[in-house]
């Protein structure tokens, strides 16, 4: 038999996968795989990388974030053309009801008028209610709590520029003149708004998922991890413009879901109402930079000052102005604009260096190996030699599993979970560092804060794959803390969404603990 | 391993199948007579089946729920335009990439660069041991990262061959080009992605390990 080279059969294996080959090129792509090792190789090779292909996707959408979608897709559609229009009215109708309210209530609101002396502090509700005004769908009632607001500061350097401090290490610094009102601040979202004047945003490097947008009139301007201004002069359209990484100006539509959106780089402007962004003026970048900077020489280059920023710290000397709650005891951490060649260490976020994944790869294969001592050795070396690459970040969450499983140090394995989370809160390996906390407060026996740690769990993961423990472990902490009506709802759950589950069996435990029989 | 024809076949049928899933003919016929509880519930269907698609197709960029909303609302939009409901997951996929493509069209830089961090991607099911999530999450971020680096048409036909079961002239059809063109951008995909698989050491050793 005549049999096929290996060119033809790498030529012909999509024929060959789907079942398209004739009765006698079958034959011969068979018998060239039963003769030839390396298409047979290549072959399996492609089976495993199709396969892991397909296990991969997008993590869940949160819950709220879900309807959400679904709603604004199904609210209307093409058999009645008008409904659009009327829909639009009637949200522009609740829309400006909203901002009305949120106006007269005064949601938290930053003026920095320059009347206004620094000892002036701004005027700060008491209790801010986070809402949305630009034109999105009204959400029916549902369980999904609604994130809780953080609390904001506000400070004033030395030579009198005012700033913001968002917990994520965010500033928005405000010029003479210029009204913010925060309308959404949580930890996953920021949302002020600019009434007018100008602001610069500094969100060089929030955690992974975080969103941020300054709405001005007529639009929004949302971060994509960046340093950039927003400006809004009397009527006139608001004006973006950027000094580092990317933003987007959306622009709404004449339907309230779908809205124009462009994309303005750095040392570009972008209008809201345009459709593409404009190279921005050279004073107005200076402008912007002075602000963040504070006293640079007027004569320094745009380039020279932004080198000027990453070399020097922007956290100037301030001083707390106003608050919601008392100062932190400790004060805002510095962080730079960018990296520093002095302080960072050699690997890059994206290509990382050999040696670390050496590293990494080697405390595996200790770890797979069973000699658990060496392999912390080397999670730790790699953690202490670079410590800002991803590796590290990784190596951490795998390092705090092992002490917790291998070694036994649940103290230490909480603080390995603990770091994560607070480096990268949304990271890759956020869920298995909430599980690997949730475990270690378990190890550590503090039921109220496992109950917490179960509580953070869900809120992060709604769907995620320790579930059916979390809800375990949570019941178990109640039933320590003496709250057996809300084991027993916790069991209820359990048994009711992971019916197969072999935590059931444990919840049990817990049952007879509250003088209550397992079959009740 | 021993690879037999009959093994491939049946995966290859496998996966056919479950790209046409069944059940949802129901919900389009409620759906389209107005019944808001059946468009729910398809509008769920569709939501988890767009964003998987573009989250594949597109280079993971932050605006990847962006694309999602605007797919999903031309989907439910054009609803009772679907002639044949055993066709609708073609004519979903169709929009999903449709609505991908012309996103990366207006902004062509960002084919070049992504702007995101490490790919979210979702553990496998059935792994409760941590130290193995680990393991098979670093294996699906680099599978991500990969795929991700292969140029966008090529991507697509991967996409749609591999993870939907669709053939060259499906493919064709969906993407608007030609079977011949198809099949290259399929071979050429392929073979990109198997010399990025090669030249990763981790993913090389990881498969090699999985083989024996």
């Amino acid at each position: 038999m005549t049999t096929w080279s290996c060119e033809k059969f790498e030529a012909r294996l999509e024929d060959f996968r789907f079942g398209m080959l004739s009765e006698g090129e079958l034959k011969q792509a068979q018998f060239h795989l039963d003769i030839c090792e390396h298409c047979r190789e290549a072959l399996t090779l492609w089976e495993n990388v199709s396969q892991a292909i397909r296990t991969t996707g997008p993590d869940p959408l949160p819950p709220l974030v879900e309807r959400r979608m679904i709603l604004t897709a199904i609210r209307d559609n093409g058999r009645q053309p008008n409904r659009s229009r009327l829909g639009f009215k009637s949200l522009a109708a609740v829309g400006g009801v909203g901002l009305t309210i949120a106006a007269i209530i005064g949601v938290v609101s930053f003026s920095n008028s320059p009347e206004r002396s620094p000892a002036d502090p701004p005027k700060v509700a008491d209790t801010p209610t986070p809402h949305e005004s630009m034109p999105v769908p009204v959400l029916p009632n549902t369980t999904e709590p609604d994130p809780s607001p953080l609390p904001l500061e506000m400070a004033v350097t030395e030579d009198g520029r005012r700033v913001i401090n968002l917990d994520a290490g965010i500033r928005l610094w405000l010029d003479n003149g210029a009204i913010v009102r925060a309308e959404h601040v949580t930890k996953q979202t920021a949302r002020f708004r600019l009434e007018t004047g100008r602001v610069v945003a500094q969100v060089d490097d929030h955690p992974p998922g975080y969103r941020f947008v300054i709405a001005t009139p007529g639009g929004e301007v949302e971060s994509i991890g960046t340093v950039f201004s927003v400006e809004v002069v009397d009527s006139r359209p608001a004006v973006a413009r950027v000094l580092r990484g990317t933003i987007r100006v959306r622009s709404a539509g004449p339907d309230a879901s779908i809205r124009q959106s462009f994309e303005v780089t750095a040392w570009q402007e972008g209008r809201v109402g345009d459709t593409e962004p404009s190279a921005a003026g050279v004073e107005e970048l200076k402008t912007d930079l002075h602000l963040l900077a504070g006293n640079v020489p007027k004569s320094t280059s745009n380039r020279e000052l932004l080198s000027a920023l990453d070399a020097k710290s922007v956290e100037p000397t301030t001083r707390p102005t106003s608050t919601r709650r008392p100062s932190s005891p400790n004060p805002p951490t510095v962080r730079r604009l960018a990296a520093d060649p002095d302080t960072t260490d050699e690997t890059d976020e994206k290509n990382p260096s050999p040696a670390v994944d050496a590293l990494f790869s080697q405390a595996t294969e200790q770890r797979r190996a069973g000699d658990y001592a060496t392999a912390a050795q080397t999670y730790s070396q790699l953690i202490r030699t670079y410590p800002n690459s991803s590796a590290a970040l990784n190596a951490t969450v795998s390092l705090g599993h092992l002490e917790l499983t291998e070694i036994k140090q649940p103290a230490a394995a909480l603080s390995r979970f603990e770091r994560y989370l607070a480096r990268a809160p949304q990271g890759f390996l956020a869920q298995e560092a909430r599980v690997g906390k949730l475990r270690a407060l378990v190890a550590l026996r503090r039921p109220a804060e496992v109950k917490k740690a179960a509580d953070d769990y869900f809120r992060a993961h709604p769907s995620g794959y320790a579930g059916a423990e979390a809800l375990r472990k949570r019941g178990d902490a109640k039933v320590k803390l003496g709250d057996c009506p809300g084991a027993r709802e916790d069991y209820r759950q359990l048994k009711l969404r992971w019916p197969a589950s072999p935590e059931n069996d444990l919840a049990r435990r817990g049952l007879r603990r509250c003088g209550q029989s397992p079959a009740q | 391993m021993e690879m037999s024809i009959a093994s491939v076949r049946i995966m290859s049928q496998f996966s056919k199948i479950s790209a046409v899933a069944t059940g949802h003919e129901d919900l389009l016929t409620r759906s389209t007579a107005g019944d808001r509880a059946a468009k729910e519930e398809l509008a769920r269907i569709c939501l988890a089946r767009i964003r998987r698609t573009v989250f594949l197709v597109s280079s993971g960029g932050q605006d990847l729920d962006d694309i999602v909303q605007t797919a999903l609302i031309r989907v439910f939009k054009k609803l009772h335009t679907v002639r044949n409901p055993a066709s609708f997951f073609s004519w979903l996929d169709k929009i999903t990439i449709n609505t991908t493509r012309e996103h990366y069209r207006r902004r062509p830089l960002e084919k070049l660069f992504s702007l995101t961090k490490e790919p979210d991607v979702l553990p496998a099911e059935g792994i409760t041991d941590p130290s193995q999530q680990l393991e098979n999450r670093r294996l699906l971020e680099q599978i991500t990262v990969h795929l991700h680096g292969i140029r966008v048409k090529k991507r697509t036909a991967l996409v749609l061959s591999i993870v939907y079961g669709y053939s060259v002239s499906e493919i064709a059809q969906l993407t608007g080009c030609s079977k011949e063109t198809a099949k290259k951008r399929l071979q050429h995909g392929r073979r990109e992605m198997m010399a990025k698989v090669r030249r990763d050491k981790y993913l090389s050793r990881v498969f090699e390990e999985t083989t024996k």
